[in-house]
């Protein structure tokens, strides 16, 4: 059995429909991307895992049922997601956006592990007790990661965490999203537009055009494959 | 049984044209009938009709701000008692006739409105929410302050009404015919109230209104002032509740302080949402249901007028004033809840289960004799009209 | 705008509670409150050189206790709004109903006072959350029309019960604070203040001190002020957003109670169905000159509002009593105009 499996999926927004029966499953302990362009319904898949869109279909998490449940709820079970455009608490400190992210952890005293985070993410400790809203976007980003990480998640779900960032910050942070996947061995999936990059972490990926699945296989099976090739790696 | 009928042909027409006119007989007889006992004596039950009028115009005023551009203000009795204060204080000192002093209140309201909404061009938010409730709490301050001219806490009456001329052959002196006379001006006011509303809220300025009240980024983007368009709107609600006080100064002039308290702004707030938000007619069932519930518990519980279904237990208690507005409360929940589009919702709700009307399909316009537009042509005014006649629909 | 990139560009300093201060002011513009502080101390100084220093005094003190308790009724405010988006105007009526039951507890069943103000806070809680639960929470949050007619339904509910079930005759509440008449008050340099003005100092400061530490200290505080802050994420870390909200309704509620019975303290007051109009007034004036989504502001604001009406009401004879009211909204508006997001309030860069 799948971690994440996610069958016969549908969703829309109001009159209209925007996925047209997706299946897509996700192992323990891998990294799957979502890839596709524009308007493909990416961000509505990762948001139909939430429940943040009316949906229709199976979405099964270590064998339980999440249609109908609310976000909120899934959270708890150990669904971590983070949002397209980041979703920081501004108001609060750095600090307590990580303590926010644990908000489903019933201990006490997370000292440790926000030195751990500090520690994949130095730029994070020089701002520890600055309002996350006067973060920049690639701090921010890295905040947003390490909240989600703060809940100890068992499926991590990031909405293209490239958006608006600078190459050089999105390369940072692809790298250490390597070492999480590395060093925590949880299990992400992850929307991306930049191809090379999300292949770069990549174990299974799934291309998806028009709010369906177009294409599906091994991270490495896809890489090579012609179509994608051209049309997402541009050579 | 179901009657279908497609938009634009001769039958949809005569059932509008039914519709119309069933609706102006209603209104036109209103003066001539009866009603039991329990409305009230026949002036009585008349000058309540006369109220419903006023609180129509006012509740549709309200509605134009908080219907159609989405702010909410509880503040507008302030404009009700401005309006009201305009037509006694100029009839009764300076001996104006009530029709000079009709534009006056409109033209005043509407430029205090306009001024109090200003600085909404630069405050966003609450701002509006804020200072309405305040004007709404200050107005009836204002009055006892300035008491020299207002009459204060005793409040200002004028002894003149306006009576009908000779050439309608109805007797100033009788009871009921000088009411009938202002039951009718008061209406042909109300109904041009009404359609100038109508068409404010299908002008260009309207629809940019409803598109900011939505989405107020994406309207100014695509080119809308929004602010300018905010403090228009508010002047022109606060414009016809200015008109509404001077109909009820039209129909029983006198007023005094409590009259335009802000229990008054939430009474209008109770019939627009119990008539239906963002409606230009729901004004009217909302304005009957107010006025009418008022009125019977002011029966109900007057020891003078106790009738046999009398409650003494309640006329006996010194607080029985306040169960109007428990009632009022209880609706306004209960309609939020059962029936948010109010009662125009309900009633269209009710029209759709025995007629149907359906947008006319464009192959009938070409073999319509009727038309005499080429048939390409004829298919796309269908088409494009199609929609702008599902609109109307809603805003009716 | 540029306080964003101004707090991104500070230098980096060792945390710490000064810091926060300082960005803090930095926040708000150290010019607006220059020219705040500024207009109170010459204002200040023409008032002394009117009437005599004593007089100021006694009347600054005066405002001072009128301030903290419009002061607590923005709180209650600032803590729906913040969190909601809505403004509560069922704030006052709740009040005041609760405020009545304390009377009903403390005269009627002869309950020592402090216990029946208690009472009622505890039971204005209860029936809030119950509120929120039945009546708001099936509503979406982000809608806020319907949320903001339900309070003026409960608003109506609320009167209409009060008026039917205590009539309009003003009672008097027993104070909470010693009245003993001609004994009641301290001096302080050379003003009078009585027991029942310092009571209600310490009582508001020690309410928004627990109010603080129950926002900054507890979990539900930080789930509160997260959903505050982001609906959404909040969802996604799994707070209970419903029963957060539920949590502000609930303090607010107390806190409105505490400040109606705070209202009657005063001995000049009496408890009657509209007792608290005119400070829910000045609350909202407080809360919007505040900046509305500022708990100091609230505080700050209350205080400042208390200020002007005390000083409007005994320097500016012309305008008289009867119009404190008015003139100090009308200053309201003006200060508005000048600072569209009130003194404390944030300047945020809407995004489609």
């Amino acid at each position: 059995m799948s971690l994440l499996e996610i069958g016969g999926l549908t969703a829309s927004y109001g009159p209209v429909q925007v996925l047209h029966g997706i299946d897509l499953h996700v192992e323990e302990g891998e990294v799957a991307v979502v890839l596709g362009a524009n308007g493909a319904g990416k961000t509505t898949t990762i948001r139909s895992i939430c429940q943040m869109v009316s949906t229709k279909g199976s979405i099964t998490f270590q064998g339980q049922s999440l249609t109908g449940k609310s976000t909120s709820e899934i959270a708890r079970m150990g669904v971590a997601h983070v949002p397209q455009g980041r979703g920081t608490f501004a108001d609060l400190t750095v600090v307590e956006n990580l303590e926010v992210g644990a908000f489903r952890r019933k201990e006490k005293n997370f000292s440790s592990d926000y030195d751990f985070w500090f520690g994949i993410f130095p730029r994070l400790a020089e701002r520890r007790a600055q309002l996350a809203g006067s973060l920049s976007g690639g701090e921010q980003q890295m905040l947003a990661v390490a909240r989600a990480m703060m809940s100890k998640p068992t499926l991590l779900l990031l909405d293209e965490p490239s958006l608006g960032l600078a190459p050089i910050i999105v390369q940072d942070l692809f790298q250490r999203l390597r070492t999480i996947k590395d060093e925590q061995g949880v299990t992400m999936l992850v929307v991306e537009q930049n191809a090379s990059l999300a292949f770069s972490i990549a174990n299974r990926a799934y291309v998806l055009e028009a709010g369906a699945i177009a294409l599906s296989g091994s991270a490495d099976e896809l890489k090579n494959d012609d179509a994608v090739r051209k049309a997402y790696l541009g050579y | 049984m179901r009657l279908s009928l497609i938009q634009g042909t001769k039958q949809h027409r005569a059932y509008l044209v039914g519709a119309w006119a069933f609706a102006a007989l209603v209104l036109i007889l209103v003066p001539f009938v009866r009603l039991p006992w329990i409305f009230g004596n026949p002036t009585g039950q008349l000058q309540n009709w006369t109220r419903t009028l006023a609180f129509a115009v006012a509740i549709l005023g309200l509605n134009l701000l908080i219907g159609f551009s989405g702010q909410i203000s509880i503040g507008h009795s302030a404009f009700v008692g401005l309006g009201a204060y305009v037509a006694v204080i100029t009839v009764a000192d300076h001996h104006w006739s009530y029709f000079a002093a009709l534009p006056v209140a409109f033209v005043l309201c509407f430029v205090v409105g306009c001024v109090v909404g200003l600085p909404a061009l630069r405050i966003k938010g609450l701002y509006l929410v804020v200072v309405t409730f305040a004007i709404g709490i200050v107005f009836p301050t204002l009055v006892i302050r300035y008491e020299t001219i207002t009459g204060g806490a005793n409040g200002k009456g004028v002894t003149s009404t306006i009576a009908p001329p000779t050439w309608t052959s109805l007797d100033p002196r009788d009871r009921m015919d000088p009411l009938r006379y202002r039951y009718f001006v008061l209406l042909i006011v109300a109904v041009v109230m009404f359609v100038l509303a109508r068409n404010i809220i299908k002008s260009r300025a309207g629809r940019a209104m409803v598109a900011q009240r939505d989405n107020p980024t994406a309207a100014a983007i695509n080119g809308i002032s929004v602010p300018i368009n905010k403090v228009i709107i508010f002047g022109l609600s606060a414009g016809f509740c200015g008109v509404a006080g001077w109909m009820l100064m039209v129909n029983q002039p006198f007023a005094s302080d409590i009259s335009f308290s802000v229990q008054l702004s939430i009474t209008l707030i109770i019939g627009l949402v119990l008539g239906g938000v963002a409606t230009v007619s729901g004004a009217i069932p909302g304005a009957i249901v107010v006025v009418v519930i008022s009125h019977l518990f002011e029966q109900l519980t007057d020891a003078k007028k106790l009738g046999p279904l009398r409650m003494t237990w309640l006329a006996s208690r010194p607080g029985r004033g306040g169960i109007v507005s428990m009632v009022f409360g209880a609706l306004l929940l209960i309609f939020v809840f059962v029936l948010p589009g109010g009662f125009i919702d309900g009633l269209r709700k009710l029209r759709a289960k025995f007629v149907t009307i359906t947008t006319r399909p464009a192959w009938l316009a070409s073999i319509n004799p009727s038309h005499s537009v080429p048939a390409l042509e004829a298919s796309v005014v269908a088409t494009a009209a199609s929609p702008v006649l599902a609109d109307n629909s809603t805003i009716l | 705008m540029t306080t964003a990139l101004d707090a991104t560009s500070v230098s980096i300093e060792p945390f710490g509670i000064g810091r926060k201060i300082r960005r803090r002011l930095e926040e708000i513009g150290i010019r607006g409150v220059a020219v705040t502080a500024g207009v109170f101390v010459v204002l200040s100084l023409t008032f002394v050189a009117m009437d005599g220093l004593k007089l100021y005094w006694q009347r600054f003190l005066d405002g001072l206790a009128n301030g903290f308790i419009y002061a607590a009724v923005a709180l209650a405010l600032v803590l729906i709004y913040k969190a909601t988006g809505i403004i509560n105007f069922a704030q006052g009526s709740m009040a005041m109903f609760f405020t009545f039951i304390a009377w009903v507890l403390s005269r009627q069943q002869s309950w020592p006072v402090w216990l029946a103000i208690l009472t009622a806070m505890l039971l204005s809680s209860v029936f809030a959350s119950g509120f929120e639960r039945v009546f708001i929470r099936p509503f979406d949050p982000a809608n806020h029309l319907p949320i903001t007619i339900v309070t003026i339904a409960l608003l109506s509910l609320i009167d209409g019960t009060a008026i039917y079930v205590w009539f309009a005759d003003p009672k008097a509440f027993p104070s909470p604070f010693p009245s003993k008449p001609r004994q009641d008050y301290v001096d302080i340099f050379g003003a009078r203040v009585f027991y029942a003005t310092l009571g209600i100092w310490i009582t508001v400061i020690l309410m928004t001190i627990g109010v603080t530490l129950l926002l900054n200290r507890t979990k539900i505080g930080l789930a509160f002020r997260a959903v505050s802050s982001n609906l959404e994420s909040s969802r996604l870390v799994g707070v209970n957003v419903g029963r957060t909200l539920q949590f502000g309704w609930a303090l607010a509620a107390a806190i409105g109670t505490l400040a109606g019975c705070l209202v009657l303290s005063d001995s000049r007051t009496y408890l009657e169905p509209s007792f608290m109009a005119k400070s829910l007034v000045f609350a909202f004036a407080a809360a919007t000159i505040g900046g509305l989504d500022s708990l100091v502001g609230a505080v700050v604001g209350g205080l400042l509002v208390g200020q002007m009406q005390t000083m409007i009401g005994g320097y500016v004879h012309f305008i008289g009593s009867d119009l404190v009211l008015a003139t100090t909204l009308a200053i309201i508006i003006i200060v508005l105009l000048v600072r569209p997001s009130g003194l404390f309030g944030k300047v945020r860069v809407e995004r489609v």
